[in-house]
C-alpha cells in the first residue's frame, strides 16, 4: 500500500487517513466505517467506480444508507479476497464481455464466500450488489440462491423465500394437470 | 416478516440462473406466486435466460420409427408386395419436459430430418416433398415449402469406434481438422446391453451428446462426450431407424395460467 502523499486530510487522525489515497471509508446505514481498496472497489462496483471518478468520495465514510453493516462488511470482504486473488480468465473476460460472454461458475474461493453465509445474509447481499452494481458478486450470490431452489416444491420454496401464494386451489390444480411432468417426484 | 426479495429486478436475476437442463425448476418457480409467474413468462425473459445459459441442453430426441411387416420388391414380378410401413417420429424425452400434448409426441407418418433452435424438420412419408417445422415446446406446427434435401443426421462410425475431429487453427491461422478423441464404443456400454449398431449416428452440436442404436433397435445409448456417461434410453414400440437429437431452452410461456 502507498504512503501518503500529501494528498490526505491534515485534521483526520485516524489511522486509516493515512491510506486514504489506497482506500475509500464506507458507511452503513447503522453508521459503520469500513475501508475497502479504492482499486478493488472501482472495478467491481460501477456505482463506487462512478463515485471515486466524479469525486463524491468522502473521506469521513461515504453514506450507503441502503446497506447495513452486516451486507457492507460482506461487500467490503469480497472485495478484499478478490484483489487477492490471482485474476483468472473468467474474470477478465468478463471485463471485456459487454455482457455477451456466458456465465462462468463461481470459483472455489467465491462458493466458499457465499456458502458460509446465512439465507438472510445471502439476500441482504444480493441486493447490496444490486444496489452498488456488482455484477461478478450479483452473479456469484444470485447463483447460489438459484442453486438453493433445486429440488425442492413450491412450497418450500415459498418458505425460503418467505412468499405467501397468491394463487387459488384451483389455478394450482390446473397447473398441475397441464404441465404434470414438472411435478413428477412431489 | 417482509420478503426476503424485495425487487422484482432480483427475482428475475435469481430466476434466470435457474439450470436449462432442469425444465421442472422454471414451471415449479412460476406457480410459487403471481410476480414470479409474472415474471418468468415475460418475452423478455425468455431472450434474456437463453442469453445467459447459451448452450441450449438436450431436452430428447426425435425416434424415427417404423412398424409393421414392410414391402418387399418382387423381382420375377417386377411389384412390390407385403404391408406398408408404419412411420412414426417420436419425441423421446431424457429430462421430465414433456410436449404438452403427449399424444402429438408420435408424429404419425412423420419422419425427423433435422432439429434446429428447438424446432424439428419433419417430413411426410412415404417420402413425400411435404416437410413440416414443429415446435414442442409451444406445440406448433407449420407447413413450410420443399427445402433441398440436404439436411439429416450425421452418419459415421466403423468398427465401433467413434473418431472425435475438431477444427483447430494453428499459429499460421490455418484451419485444420485434428483428431482429438478416439472411444470405443462397446467399452462404454453396460457389459449386458445388446450389440450396437452403426447404421447411424446422431450427434448434439455443442453439447457433445452422441446417440447409437442397440442391434434390437428398441432403444438408444446416449453418450456424453465430456462426462462418458452414458444412458440408455426407451424408444418405445417400433423400430428405430435414426434419431435427430432434439435441444432447446424451455420455459413457461406467455400462455401458462391464461385461461
Amino acid at each position: 500500500m502507498e504512503v501518503d502523499k500529501g494528498k490526505g486530510e491534515a485534521e483526520e487522525t485516524r489511522k486509516v487517513a493515512e491510506a486514504d489515497r489506497d482506500t475509500v471509508t464506507l458507511k452503513s446505514s447503522d453508521g459503520k466505517l469500513f475501508e475497502v481498496s479504492k482499486e478493488a472497489a472501482a472495478r467491481l462496483s460501477t456505482v463506487l467506480a462512478g463515485m471515486i471518478a466524479g469525486g463524491s468520495i468522502d473521506d469521513n465514510g461515504t453514506d450507503l444508507k441502503q446497506i447495513g453493516s452486516e451486507a457492507l462488511e460482506n461487500v467490503v470482504d469480497y472485495c478484499n479476497k478478490h484483489a487477492n486473488s490471482i485474476p483468472s480468465a473468467a474474470l477478465i473476460s468478463s471485463s471485456i464481455s459487454f455482457n455477451t460472454a456466458p456465465f462462468k461458475e463461481p470459483e472455489e474461493w467465491e462458493r466458499k464466500f457465499v456458502d458460509r453465509l446465512s439465507h438472510d445474509a445471502l439476500f441482504d447481499l444480493v441486493e447490496a450488489a444490486n444496489f452498488l452494481g456488482m455484477e461478478r458478486l450479483l452473479d456469484v450470490t444470485c447463483h447460489k440462491i438459484s442453486e438453493m431452489m433445486k429440488g425442492k416444491s413450491p412450497d418450500q420454496i415459498r418458505e425460503v423465500f418467505n412468499i405467501k401464494n397468491d394463487y387459488t386451489k384451483e389455478e394450482l390444480e390446473e397447473i398441475r394437470q397441464e404441465l404434470a411432468w414438472a411435478f413428477y417426484d412431489d | 416478516m417482509e420478503e426476503v426479495l424485495r425487487l422484482e429486478e432480483l427475482v428475475e436475476e435469481i430466476l434466470i440462473r435457474l439450470p436449462p437442463d432442469d425444465p421442472p425448476s422454471l414451471v415449479r418457480a412460476a406457480t410459487v406466486c403471481r410476480q414470479w409467474c409474472r415474471v418468468i413468462s415475460d418475452p423478455g425473459f425468455r431472450r434474456r435466460f437463453v442469453r445467459h445459459h447459451r448452450a441450449a441442453p438436450v431436452l430428447g430426441f426425435l425416434a424415427n420409427l417404423r412398424d409393421g411387416g414392410g414391402v418387399e420388391y418382387d423381382h420375377y414380378n417386377d411389384e412390390f408386395y407385403g404391408e406398408e410401413y408404419d412411420f412414426v417420429a417420436r419425441f423421446v424425452p431424457t429430462t421430465p419436459f414433456r410436449p404438452i400434448f403427449p399424444d402429438i409426441a408420435d408424429n404419425r407418418d412423420r419422419c425427423a430430418l433435422d432439429a434446429r433452435h428447438g424446432r424439428v424438420l419433419l417430413t411426410t412419408t412415404p417420402w413425400g416433398s411435404d416437410l413440416e417445422v414443429w415446435d414442442p415446446i409451444s406445440d406448433m406446427l407449420w407447413v413450410v415449402p420443399a427445402l433441398p434435401p440436404a439436411l439429416g443426421t450425421l452418419s459415421a462410425g466403423t468398427r465401433r469406434l467413434l473418431f472425435i475431429w475438431s477444427m483447430e487453427t494453428d499459429p499460421l491461422g490455418h484451419a485444420q481438422w485434428a483428431l482429438t478423441a478416439i472411444i470405443e464404443l462397446e467399452a462404454l456400454l453396460p457389459v449386458d446391453a445388446f450389440p450396437i449398431l452403426n447404421h447411424f449416428l446422431g450427434f448434439a452440436h455443442g453439447i457433445g451428446v452422441f446417440f447409437v442404436p442397440t442391434q434390437d433397435e428398441r432403444s438408444i445409448f446416449t453418450i456424453d462426450v465430456s462426462s462418458y456417461q452414458v444412458r440408455r434410453e426407451d424408444c418405445g414400440d417400433g423400430r428405430t431407424h435414426g434419431v435427430v437429437p432434439y435441444t432447446g431452452f424451455y420455459t413457461p410461456g406467455a400462455n401458462f395460467l391464461s385461461s
